[in-house]
């Protein structure tokens, strides 16, 4: 009799153990599936908020925003045949299109957004970039007060260094102080022969990058860390403000040079659309209007403007003579009170 | 031999009893899960639904950074305001070009936009014919939701604002 | 001992059952909860502060018959021209001015079921007809963001004010 007593308390604890395991599991994996539910939700929002803010940026140039990314870094396509997505890193979640906006950014941006804007005019407004950057990405001026103008234009939301631009400060003296990325900035200097501190040195190689712009020449070099040096990638080509910051920004050349592809395509149909206005335009026109040469004139450079659809030094030449032609024409029409061409 | 029969009996009830108390814990755990999952569901109907008005509220914003219709004065671009010949030349462009036309449908997507044009002058109280300037439906018919705005249609020539309704359809 | 046991079972599957009614009592509130939750929507959030005050940029600068935009026929209103706005329907400004901005907000705003008030001022004074043109709105109703557009009339302003006011 006692021995049935001792398998009787053994067996309720067994039985208990058994169906305990089962229940705590299931709360386990019910608890996991609200987890992974929530971050899926999270990620879902966010990418649905980057979208509208995205479209409404582009109204408010000149403005510095910042948004807070709560544990997600955003993931933007970089290469040279595809720069028309972003994402959310390491999500399940498919990407949303970028493929008429033009986004110049690194390929991932950490911690924060922080997103620029500028109407891109040649001279009628052609598109609106989107600048977008992180304050864990350390922008370095290397050179002396020939920067101090461009260091104005840039955002103030920027990391950027030194503080006080001098020839004194040297791309060796800057010291990685947790930036998951680094960039060089320069004007007329050699970013190969530019010494790296160890602590920069350890970094990865996509993680350093330099620019250096030659504005005799409207060009930009891009160059990336190979090792303990800085190598040439390419040179690129800019015609204003709005283009070189679009090159700062950029993750890399291939990233510019397909987002730019997207601005000229746009620029394409616009001077196409203006060109078909100021067709329409002349035959409506006044008689003092309708003498003045500098319509005619118009639809020839808007003629050639619609062809212009790569990025090379000759292209980018052709599209600042046509600006300043456009602009002088639109200016002696405006004085005459007539209809301008844009 | 009576008593070791009442005694099994006995055993086997006291199981039944915590086998019971199981199932329906079970059954109420059950229950809960169900109902969770159709708040959920309803819940995502409406998450849905708020994602739907988004997307027209996007395309609709598309239109206010538009300087392919929008009013410029020397290149300063108005809000709130279309250029009568930009609108006669977008339109002329698209049903000319087809390259043009693909680029607008990628860059639109299905929707749909109208002008229409208001006379509030007392002798003439008069609504245009509407001009529809973009149209690209889905394969599906499965409605379209649609917002408005008031916008001042500039004649340059004319030298003058006319009042008008821009309406711009998503389609869903 | 027998009516001891008895009672023993009953009271175990009472509390079962308290726990189902709790359940089913949490169940209802939840659903009522959500149903009386305000369905204001991102759309109402975001169309009615921008209407008003575009619509106020566009009805002021649109030009009418008499070749004159609106703002000024309001300002023609308040310095009492009477002339320029005389025509079939209108015997003075302050009346064309009343008559093309009820116009266009029925046209629009009415048309679109929305209730709308719109207010004329110049300081405390009003000017006849156009003081008001409302719509099962005032001051006092739910309403989005006003939009207000001010009109120079030296040495004041005239302010044109609109609310879009909620059902």
């Amino acid at each position: 009799m006692n021995k049935k007593g001792v398998i009787e308390i053994q067996f309720n604890w067994i039985y208990v153990a058994i169906v305990g395991a089962i229940i705590l599991g299931m709360f386990v994996a019910i608890a996991n599936g609200i987890r992974q539910n929530s971050r899926t939700q999270l990620e879902s929002d966010a990418i649905n908020y980057f979208d509208e803010i995205f479209v409404s940026m582009q109204g408010s140039e000149n403005t510095e925003l910042s948004i807070m990314l709560p544990g997600l870094d955003i993931k933007v396509d970089t290469d040279r045949e595809n720069c028309n997505f972003y994402t959310i890193e390491n999500s399940k979640l498919g990407g949303r299109s970028t493929e008429y906006v033009p986004i110049f950014s690194p390929d991932v941006i950490k911690k924060s957004v922080l997103s620029y804007s500028l109407r891109w005019d040649v001279p009628f407004t052609a598109n609106y970039f989107l600048y977008l950057s992180s304050p864990d990405l350390a922008h370095v001026f290397i050179g002396g007060a020939e920067l101090n103008e461009l260091r104005d234009e840039l955002p103030n939301h920027l990391s950027k260094f030194p503080k006080e631009q001098s020839d004194s400060f040297k791309s060796g003296d800057f010291k990685n102080q947790n930036y998951y990325k680094i960039r060089f900035i320069t004007i007329n200097k050699d970013p190969s022969s530019f010494g790296l501190h160890s602590s920069v040195k350890k970094m990865k190689d996509d993680q350093v990058s330099a620019i250096n712009i030659k504005p005799d020449e409207n060009s930009i070099e891009f160059y990336q860390k190979k090792k303990d040096k800085l190598e040439y990638k390419g040179t690129t080509y800019y015609t204003d403000m709005a283009t070189m910051m679009a090159a700062l920004y950029s993750e890399n050349i291939d990233s510019y040079e397909c987002n730019m592809g997207k601005a000229l395509e746009r620029m394409n149909r616009i001077a196409a659309m203006l060109n078909k206005r100021n067709s329409l335009l002349m035959t409506s026109l006044s008689a003092s209007c309708s003498k003045l040469p500098y319509y005619t004139q118009a639809q020839s450079q808007l003629s050639r403007l619609e062809k212009i659809d790569k990025i090379t030094k000759d292209s980018f030449e052709e599209l600042k003579t046509i600006e300043e032609s456009l602009y002088n024409a639109n200016e002696e029409i405006n004085d005459q009170s007539c209809p301008t061409i844009y | 031999m009576k008593t070791i029969s009442k005694k099994n009996k006995k055993a086997q009830l006291q199981i039944m009893e915590n086998v019971f108390v199981l199932i329906i814990i079970f059954i109420i755990l059950i229950i809960a899960f169900v109902f969770a999952i159709g708040m959920q569901r309803s819940a995502q109907k409406d998450k849905l639904d708020e994602l739907r008005e988004i997307e027209l509220i996007k395309k609709s914003q598309i239109l206010n950074f538009f300087p392919e219709l929008q009013c410029s004065d020397n290149n300063n671009l108005e809000p709130d305001c279309y250029d009568i010949y930009k609108i006669m030349s977008f339109k002329e462009k698209m049903e000319e070009d087809d390259a043009f036309l693909r680029y607008y449908k990628f860059l639109f997507g299905n929707i749909k936009i109208t002008i229409h044009r208001y006379d509030p002058s007392p002798n003439t109280q008069n609504w245009f014919d509407p001009v529809l300037l973009f149209d690209n439906p889905k394969s599906e018919d499965l409605g379209i939701k649609i917002v408005r705005f008031p916008i001042l249609l500039r004649n340059v020539i004319e030298e003058k604002d006319y009042f008008g309704v821009i309406e711009v359809g998503v389609y869903e | 001992m027998r009516l001891l046991k008895k009672r023993k079972a009953q009271t175990e599957v009472l509390g079962v059952a308290i726990i189902v009614i709790m359940l089913v009592i949490g169940g209802v509130i939840m659903i009522r909860a959500r149903l009386n939750k305000a369905d204001e929507t991102q759309l109402d959030s975001y169309e009615d502060p921008e209407l008003a005050q575009s619509f106020l940029n566009v009805m002021m600068k649109t030009k009418t018959d008499i070749n004159l935009i609106v703002q000024d026929i309001i300002q023609e209103c308040y310095a009492d021209r009477m002339d320029i706005c005389r025509t079939g329907n209108t015997a003075d400004c302050c009346d064309y001015a009343y008559l093309v901005m009820k116009n266009s907000l029925q046209e629009t705003l009415g048309e679109w079921s929305k209730n709308y008030q719109l207010t004329v001022r110049k300081g405390g004074e009003t000017k006849g007809k156009i003081q008001d043109i409302s719509v099962n709105c005032d001051e006092n109703s739910e309403q989005g963001q006003p939009g207000t557009y001010g009109i120079p009339f030296s040495p004041s302003t005239i302010i044109v004010t609109l609310r879009i006011c909620k059902d």
